[in-house]
């Protein structure tokens, strides 16, 4: 219920669309249901007692209702529209808006794969669920009750069948309702496991030629098959009963009326017009109370995908903004007593203990083998995570007095897992500096090493890049998104082993570039030796702690990881 | 693809149908059986709508025993319609679920079978789609549909018949009404299908938007770049927003405008039927009229339902076609006629290639004889290439992107065939070996490390299924993954999910190396296997790299060169030809390009 409330604050803005779909429905029906009254004061006022008069009277009035259901149903047909597309549009806008307010936690918490079904997917689900529901769902209620007081007005005896019936046949569609609904979820949960084996199939297909294991695959797809197929055929045994039970209900009432009608019209107390008045309504009513019970399903199918959305909207960002409006000036780092582990669950530290001061302007090189945690160290300082417990300070004050945007305007950082997106070189450098000038730009692709192959884009500035850099190599890519990062002027700037594909030569002369950049601190996670050339002082991580952090001369005389390091990287350059 | 409403046609809808019939075919009686059932319960109905007029009739002449007759039948035949109704419907579940499963049973199996170019050439998202969203169509539809298009059919075609019974002159005009209303739905049809395709292309700009954006959603808080991008996605959300609207307001409005025209029919039906009544014109009475006007008025449930059901069922027919489409794919070629058997000799497993009585043993002999391939004919990937691996040799290629490398292991387990010359294996030639037997011969540690959900243990076992747990403990000793593994909340059984999200890349690697010592092939083809182990775990294992590659013939491709140093052969690609080949030593003399690769001053990219 409250993941409901939650979707639906989101949804419906303005409700007015909504709010006069429904009062139209209400309307058509309204005329709808008078025509069986009015047709049996045809029969009897009318053509029973020889007024002409009366026919031509009648008839016109079942010509007006047909006008006023025209015009409604058409602004009906207009105002549902609207409201289910901006229902999608809301659902949509609030998700994309949500995930953006996510920190690097949150978005590691979900696939990114997951994260654009629901965006797309669900919410387009939702709004189709709507369009399907919204006019059984305004109708049924009108019908039934101006049913029974059309046909209490005609007779109340009659009407009894529909006091009577009613309350039953709901409460069936009630029960078959609760039964079904937690089913759906179970049913998508099946779906999941499909979708998860089938998924990992298609990533895998090589791997799995490879090992010829297709026999294997072929058995783990024949279990969740199997498994799905049984709870889908489980869950549509019990809806449909719904139908022949409904139809049961349905005849019942008719054999009733017919009988107790067919008596009370010999005893004269109706009249023919009468009776097929109060068919009519029967007929009316309990198609739409079995319409009723098809939305209800409806809803129940979509919910898992309200379920899905709504575990979006109610994560809570883990990041909280910093109010001050301080902004960074040297870029100056301290580090004092950090622990950090990606949840409070989790049982490893993956930093321990780091304490360490960066003066401004320092380069500094972090090298450490796989997950010792030397890109977390970085991306703390930029608040992508919080820490778990110490404090980081830049010019001396604590990163969380700072906002987000000053903290991340000043500090630039290049990730190791980069993305450019698609579109021109010159759309992806200004997401640096919207306002940069082509003079800076090209400024900063010099300092970047860009204008190496600057030359050979076709289109200059304007060359498109592809999703995710498509049209250009491993190395060109990291060199744009350099420059994109210089581009912001920080005062720190961050590579997380982003020259990697560059050539040495290369290498050497973007570090040299960098170095002569006054009032910036550079900070150089690296795997290669060539890249700590310039590096004023190394810190060495090893198992989420420093093991070393000094002049490269010092550790190669102190430090074990350092100098096994050195050797391995010197060995090819010696042969050389 | 979620369920969108696509409204596409079948291309072929009578070839689709056929094959749809197939399925069915497997279960002929009991479609029978439904086709019958229905036909039951929908004249069961008809009949006491038609049988109101019996009841005023009675009620009129006063003849109580009549009312009671016709009560007790028409209650019987209720009860009959009830029941047939029941056995349908649950009918129809299981067919539906039996058929649906079959078929995605089918097309996995079909699936698997693929070459590896249809999986180049195919994006997974169309693929999913057939088995999510055309499934789940065909399925819904055959849930749902089939058995009441043939309910409406039968209720408008009795409908039909009953008005013409009661009225024949007033049916003529109710015709007219109905010929208006059938022109209506199908041009409406036409021009909401029109929309809804609009939809359809903004949906999927706003899709490919979305996915950028989350994909490089750290990017763009890195670069406080949130505004802007949410502004950018508002921008498609709205322009979606009004093709939803578009489309919707024209599909919504055919329910509605179908039953105003109905009322129309409605009054005029009532004024001329109630003079005629009044008149007894043509024997035209009072219960007729009755019993008339409420047929009228159901007339117009099933037009309505008739076209939304058609609609549906031809929807279905072209999901029904793409998952045929996808189910007849051709799979891989295998003429091979060699197999891999294994015998026990002194106590030692053998293995050998097998073709009727020809035994040749299997030593990892493996030979490119000027070979050529190009995945599209028109630009050549590897030009006149000859090489040999002896058994036992290291041979290692070194070269640009795009120089050609992968292309030679996906060569040599035959993902894709050679245009031009051969490949040998132990001396025949690799076209001659059933794939099956070729793969297994062949160990492989891809470029990308794919893993499965499920424990650690699991994943090593894709190697080899009987593998004991000693084995791959001992594999994963090997490949140094054993005391990362270990620190694992429950070690070897430790559920990792399929994209890793707990592993580092150079773990996930180490795992595909033990995966791949499991499997204890003759010959071993090694892809950038730790590209993103770092120097340090790299030398860790290189202890473990050694005992793997010992007696077997490796080919190894790496970026990183310290990787490539022992290796017996060392052969630089350039533009899918030999440029250099020799080792380390001899390369480094001759000053060429890979004298250049080493020291550094050449970009390997």
């Amino acid at each position: 219920m409250d993941s409901i409330k939650r979707v639906f604050k989101y949804a419906f803005k303005p409700k007015r669309y909504i709010v006069i779909a429904f009062i139209l429905v209400v309307i058509e029906t309204s005329f709808e249901l008078l025509i069986p009254f009015v047709m049996s004061s045809l029969i009897d006022d009318g053509v029973k007692t020889g007024n002409m008069n009366h026919i031509y009277f009648t008839g016109i009035i079942i010509f007006i209702c047909a006008i006023i259901s025209l015009l409604t149903g058409y602004l009906y047909s207009k105002f549902a529209a609207k409201a289910a597309a901006v229902f999608g549009e809301n659902i949509r806008n609030a998700l994309f808006e949500k995930i953006e307010s996510f920190s690097f936690s949150n978005l590691d918490h979900f696939q990114s794969s997951s994260l654009v079904t629901r965006v797309i997917n669900d919410a387009q689900l939702m709004q189709n669920t709507l369009t399907t529901v919204l006019r059984p769902l305004a109708r049924s209620p009108i019908m039934l009750i101006l049913g029974i007081v059309l046909s209490f007005i005609i007779n109340p005896t009659l009407s009894l069948v529909f006091i009577i019936m009613t309350p039953i046949l709901a409460a069936i569609m009630l029960i078959l309702f609760k039964i079904v609904s937690p089913r759906f979820l179970k049913l998508q949960r099946g779906l999941d496991n499909l979708n998860l084996v089938l998924q990992e199939t298609l990533i895998s297909i090589k791997t799995i030629k490879a090992f010829v294991k297709e026999g294997y695959q072929e058995e783990k797809f024949e279990e969740v098959n199997r498994g799905y197929t049984s709870i889908v055929e489980k869950t549509f045994r019990i809806i449909n009963i719904g139908t022949p039970l409904s139809q049961f209900m349905i005849y019942t009432a008719t054999i009733v009326i017919m009988w107790v009608g067919g008596n009370l019209m010999i005893n004269s107390v109706i009249q023919e017009g009468d009776l097929t008045g109060v068919f009519s309504y029967t007929m009316q009513t309990f198609n739409s109370i079995m319409m009723l019970s098809n939305i209800l399903i409806s809803i129940a199918r979509s919910l898992a995908s309200l379920y899905r959305v709504d575990e979006v909207l109610k994560e809570t960002p883990t990041i909280v903004n910093g109010e001050d409006l301080k902004t960074v000036k040297d870029g100056e780092i301290t580090f004092e007593n950090v622990d950090f582990k990606y949840s409070s669950s989790a049982d490893n530290y993956v930093l321990k203990n780091i304490s360490f001061t960066i003066k401004s302007g320092e380069i500094i090189g972090i090298i450490g083998e796989t997950g010792s945690g030397k890109s977390t160290l970085a991306e703390l300082m930029l608040r992508l995570y919080d820490i778990t417990n110490g404090k980081i300070s830049i010019d001396g004050e604590n990163i969380k007095d700072y906002s987000l945007e000053n903290l991340r305007e000043n500090i630039a950082i290049v990730l190791q897992k980069n993305y450019l997106f698609s579109g021109t070189l010159k759309d992806n450098l200004l997401w640096g500096n919207k306002q940069a000038s082509d003079d800076e730009l090209f400024q900063a692709m010099k300092d970047a090493c860009v204008d190496e192959f600057f030359p050979r884009l076709q289109g200059g500035l304007n060359y498109e890049l592809g999703v995710n850099g498509g049209n250009v190599s491993g190395g060109q890519k990291q060199r744009i998104c350099i420059a994109r990062a210089l581009l912001k002027k920080p005062k720190i700037l961050i590579l997380d082993d982003s020259t990697s594909a560059l050539d040495n030569n290369t290498e050497k002369r973007l570090m040299q570039n960098l170095s002569s950049m006054h009032n910036m601190t550079t900070i150089i996670i690296t795997q290669r030796l060539n890249s700590l050339i310039l590096a004023d002082r190394v810190m060495v991580l090893s198992d989420g702690q420093i093991s070393g952090f000094d002049t490269k001369e010092k550790l190669l005389e102190n430090n074990e990881i350092f100098k096994e390091f050195y050797k391995s990287q010197m060995k090819v350059q010696e042969n050389g | 693809m979620a369920k969108v409403y696509t409204y596409k046609r079948p291309k072929d809808l009578k070839q689709t149908f056929k094959k749809l019939m197939s399925y069915l075919g497997h279960h002929r009686w009991t479609l029978l059986i439904v086709a019958v059932l229905v036909v039951i319960s929908s004249l069961a109905n008809l009949l006491g709508t038609f049988s109101i007029k019996i009841v005023v009739q009675y009620a009129l002449d006063a003849n109580v025993d009549g009312l009671l007759t016709t009560c007790i039948i028409v209650g019987l035949c209720y009860i009959l319609g009830a029941v047939a109704t029941l056995g349908y419907t649950q009918i129809m579940v299981y067919l539906a679920q039996k058929v649906v499963y079959e078929m995605r049973r089918d097309v996995f199996k079909n699936l698997q079978k693929l070459p590896v170019k249809y999986f180049d050439n195919t994006s997974n998202g169309d693929i999913m789609s057939v088995f999510t969203s055309d499934v789940e169509t065909v399925s819904e539809a055959l849930n749902n549909s089939f058995a009441s298009t043939v309910e409406y059919f039968v209720q408008l075609v009795g409908t039909t018949i009953c008005i013409f019974v009661l009225s024949w002159f007033l049916s003529l005009l109710v015709m007219v009404f109905y010929v208006i209303m059938a022109v209506y739905l199908v041009i409406s049809g036409k021009k909401s299908k029109y929309y809804f395709k609009m939809q359809q292309n903004t949906l999927g700009e706003l899709s490919g938007y979305t996915e950028e954006s989350i994909q490089g959603m750290k990017v763009i808080k890195v670069f406080n770049h949130e505004q802007e991008s949410l502004k950018e996605f508002k921008n498609v959300s709205t322009t979606l927003s009004n093709s939803s609207y578009h489309a919707l307001s024209f599909s919504n409005s055919m329910v509605p405008m179908v039953m105003s025209l109905s009322y129309f029919n409605y009054a005029i039906v009532a004024v001329v039927g109630g003079i005629a009544a009044m008149n007894s014109f043509l024997g035209f009475s009072i219960p007729s009229l009755a019993s008339y006007l409420v047929f009228t008025r159901q007339t117009t449930i099933p037009i309505n339902r008739f076209t939304q059901q058609a609609n549906i069922i031809l929807n279905a027919l072209a999901s029904a076609e793409r998952i045929f489409a996808l189910a007849e794919e051709k799979p891989e070629i295998n003429e091979g006629t060699f197999t891999l058997v294994e015998k026990e000799e002194n106590g030692k497993r053998i293995s050998y290639w097998k073709d009727g009585d020809k035994l040749i043993k299997v030593c990892g002999d493996v030979r490119f004889n000027d070979v050529s391939f190009g995945y599209n004919k028109d630009k050549m990937i590897l030009k006149h290439l000859s090489l040999y691996a002896k058994p036992g040799q290291k041979i290692a290629f070194v070269g640009s992107t795009g120089a050609g490398k992968t292309t030679i292991t996906n060569l040599i387990n035959r993902f894709y065939d050679v245009d031009e010359g051969e490949i040998t294996f132990d001396s025949i030639n690799i076209k001659n070996i059933e794939k099956k037997s070729l793969r297994q011969a062949l160990g492989m540690v891809l470029q990308d490390t794919h893993l499965f959900a499920g424990t650690i243990m699991e994943n090593i076992r894709f190697g080899k299924l009987d593998a004991t747990r000693e084995e791959v403990i001992a594999a994963c000793k090997l490949a140094n993954a054993d005391s990362f593994i270990k620190r694992l909340p429950n070690g070897y059984d430790t559920v990792i999910s399929s994209d890793g999200e707990n592993l580092s890349q150079g773990q996930r690697q180490l795992l595909a190396i033990a995966r791949a010592a499991v499997s204890n092939p003759k010959v071993l083809i090694l892809d950038e296997a730790t590209s993103s182990v770092d120097t340090y775990t790299e030398k860790l294992i290189q202890k473990g790299m050694d005992k793997l590659m010992e007696n077997r013939t490796v080919f190894v491709i790496a970026h990183r060169l310290s990787t490539v140093r022992n290796a017996d052969a060392i052969i630089v690609l350039e533009n899918g030809e030999i440029i250099e080949r020799g080792n380390h030593d001899e390369l480094l003399k001759l000053k060429g390009h890979y004298y250049q690769l080493c020291t550094g001053n050449k970009e390997l990219s």
